[in-house]
């Protein structure tokens, strides 16, 4: 178990290695598409909106400043519907619509040291913006923005094998160097105030999996 | 002249006729023996025909040619070929009768692409089907080929009329309605079907004219008069079961269960309790059609709402028009025989109501400003957000800091905000709608800002510093000011 952790460390070290270094079929940049669960981290939350979880799609864009290390900008989509509480009735009411849009830069960093590997683990992070909007039908809505902070970790598995010629084609139409899908753990921080002088997180923990196109 | 010359004269001339219109002649057809005959009758020009016409795909046709040259042989030939394809085939044709000069024969159609096989002709939709016949002594004398052209058509397939549209119910008195609708132009149609009753979807209803359904008219008939419609028997209908209520923003939210008979609800509601003997008529109950919720408005929040709803009834009747291809024959909407159910049409027969009771107390609650969770904060601050054009702008942010720190931690500044954000979208749509003003208002937004900026970003001392400076500074300023004016020297 101790040997397959310390595998997984220094896999995740990335090995700063000069674009240089590479052949000049290694890509610069990195195209992610993806979407899965998102659970909010405020408690209750499936009290209101029905369930624990809500969908979550997005995509980044990232420049590699090295093969291993990229730097990016991220961004999603979440929303949710469920009811509001009437406080002075003491019962659940209404309906109310909360958005978010969690922007993220990140620098993240793959674990690749050969341009076919098969497996690349990731980690990564960076400052995060979120912004929300919260409606509560036939009564009115709220808006704004916060900052945070945004870390994930993931494992690639590279699909160039799957169908070489597809791959080629890819690569000769599109530029696109290789393609991977991957599944991600994301963790943002986004602490927000709320209208009672209180504060609540707006971030969540997040498993997503998507594809990858690195060009 | 003897008598004995006249007969040998009369005798020639007979022989010299039968010579003319006597003969034997061969017909070759294709290379081969078509016929061999003697003509004894005036020569004719042959026919040929193709049945049906235009030609089913997939279904048989059958071939006639007619000719009266042909008195004495058993059969003939015709060659048939679909132009789209090129397929040729030779069919023989059987004299119907002797002496007839009729033949037919039938040949097997395939609704298929390509060339088929030497027993069947692939034909399909559009195609166009050629068939020659050889006449070997036409009426001119002469020999040549006589043809028929058909068309083919796709298969008939087994649909059901669309539904009938418009269809609308007028009251014309207590016990006649007269129906109308959209013509329905679906193929097969023959006439309608009009089904009727007291309940939504039950139609069980009889008439002067007949029981439901009725069949009747023709694919152009578009109105039916019913007439000697009993009166409807109204339900005793039973309490509302299950009736909720929601609090909201100025308004509740009521629902219950549907209840058997009903054809709509009435929803009493008041400030003060009531029970079934002491209905409230201020403010007026609310009569709703056949729906299981509704929401009152315009409410007072924090006000305690009593809220009763009772089941109505109408003495209503309820119709729907089907199109059918045989109304005479017995099927279900939606078959292939008869469309579905058109949309349901109603008329009520006269002003008579039931009305149902509900069991009190009324269900009461207070309508209120419901609270989102999380109970997030607006950031909104709408002409800054305009003026600079991004909400998350430096500046915006600013204010917005300004706002939570100075004005929200005190009633005067809430009241400004509460004040702003009533005007504050107005004033910003004004913007929006006016972006050369934008300039100007960030100009004057400006010293808001720094002093904004400067009371949010720096510590107490510093604040407390520059307040003595300006102090100083003013009382400096004023004393030159009175010193200058009692005639001191700058």
């Amino acid at each position: 178990m101790k040997t397959l952790i310390l595998l997984a460390v220094l896999l995740c070290v990335p090995t700063f290695v000069s674009a240089a270094a590479w052949d000049n079929d290694s890509p610069n940049w990195s195209l992610e598409l993806k979407g899965g669960l998102f659970y909010p981290d405020v408690t209750d939350w499936s009290k209101y909106y029905g369930k624990k979880f809500t969908g979550e799609y997005g995509g980044a864009v990232s420049y590699k400043l090295f093969r291993q290390l990229e730097v990016g900008v991220e961004a999603s989509y979440i929303t949710a519907t469920g009811s509001g509480v009437a406080p002075l009735n003491g019962v659940l009411s209404g309906e109310v619509t909360t958005q978010r849009v969690p922007v993220n830069v990140f620098l993240l960093a793959r674990g690749v040291f050969y341009e076919k590997q098969l497996l690349v683990p990731y980690v990564g992070g960076g400052w995060n913006r979120t912004f929300y909007w919260q409606e509560i039908k036939h009564q009115g809505k709220v808006n704004g923005s916060v900052n945070g902070y945004v870390g994930r970790a993931g494992l690639q598995v590279l699909l160039d094998g799957i169908d070489t010629d597809a791959s080629e084609s890819l690569n000769t139409d599109y530029g696109v160097r290789h393609s991977y899908f991957f599944a991600e753990g994301k963790y943002t921080n986004a602490m927000a105030s709320t209208a009672t002088s209180g504060s609540v997180n707006l971030g969540g923990t997040s498993w997503l999996g998507g594809f990858l196109f690195e060009f | 002249m003897k008598l004995t010359h006249l007969l040998s004269l009369i005798g020639v001339f007979l022989v010299l006729l039968t010579v003319a219109v006597t003969q034997e002649i061969t017909v070759k057809h294709n290379g081969t023996l078509a016929m061999k005959t003697r003509l004894a009758f005036a020569q004719v020009t042959g026919t040929v025909t193709i049945s049906p016409s235009p030609i089913v795909a997939g279904q048989p046709i059958t071939l006639t040619v007619s000719d009266a040259d042909l008195i004495s042989v058993a059969t003939t030939t015709v060659t048939i070929q679909n132009s789209a394809t090129g397929q040729s085939i030779v069919v023989t044709l059987t004299q119907t009768g002797a002496g007839t000069g009729v033949f037919t024969g039938t040949l097997s159609t395939a609704n298929a692409t390509g060339v088929g096989t030497s027993t069947v002709l692939n034909v399909q939709d559009g195609n166009s089907v050629t068939v020659t016949y050889i006449d070997a002594l036409k009426i001119d004398g002469t020999s040549g080929s006589v043809t028929a052209v058909a068309s083919v058509t796709a298969p008939a397939t087994a649909t059901t009329p669309t539904t009938v549209t418009g269809v609308t119910s007028t009251f014309l008195n207590s016990s006649s309605v007269r129906l109308n609708w959209d013509k329905n132009s679906s193929a097969g149609v023959t006439g309608y079907k009009l089904y009727f009753g007291t309940a939504s979807r039950l139609y069980n209803g009889t008439s002067a004219e007949g029981a439901s359904p009725l069949g009747f008219g023709n694919r152009s008939t578009t109105t039916k008069t019913l007439t000697h419609l009993p009166a409807p028997v109204l339900p005793s209908l039973p309490v509302v079961a299950n009736v909720a209520l929601a609090p909201q923003n100025q308004a509740i939210a009521v629902s219950w269960s549907a209840t058997a008979g009903a054809t709509g609800y009435k929803i009493y509601y008041s400030t003060t309790s009531f029970d079934s003997g002491t209905l409230p008529t201020n403010p007026v109950p609310i009569t709703v059609g056949n729906t299981t919720s509704y929401t009152l408005t315009g409410l007072t929040n924090g006000t305690r709402y009593y809220v009763a709803v009772t089941a109505i009834a109408e003495p209503r009747y309820y119709f729907a028009v089907t199109a059918a291809k045989d109304f005479t024959a017995a099927s279900n909407p939606g078959s292939t025989n008869e469309s579905a159910y058109s949309a349901e049409a109603s008329t009520v027969m006269n002003s008579t109501i039931a009305e149902g009771t509900f069991t009190p107390p009324p269900a009461s609650i207070i309508p209120e400003v419901i609270v989102a969770f999380p109970n997030l904060k607006n950031e909104g601050c709408f002409i800054a957000t305009a003026a600079f054009g991004f909400y998350s702008a430096p500046q915006v942010q600013v204010l917005r800091d300004f706002r939570d720190r100075y004005l929200l931690t005190n009633a005067p500044g809430r009241a400004f905000v509460a004040w702003y954000y009533h005007y504050g979208p107005q004033g910003a749509h004004f913007l929006n709608q006016h972006p050369i003003f934008k300039p100007v208002v960030r100009l004057a937004l400006l010293p808001l800002i720094v002093v904004a900026l400067f009371l949010i970003s720096t510590p107490v001392a510093v604040k407390i510093l520059v307040m003595l400076s300006m102090i100083i500074t003013s009382a400096f300023l004023v004393r030159r000011r009175i010193l200058l004016c009692n005639g001191g020297v700058q």
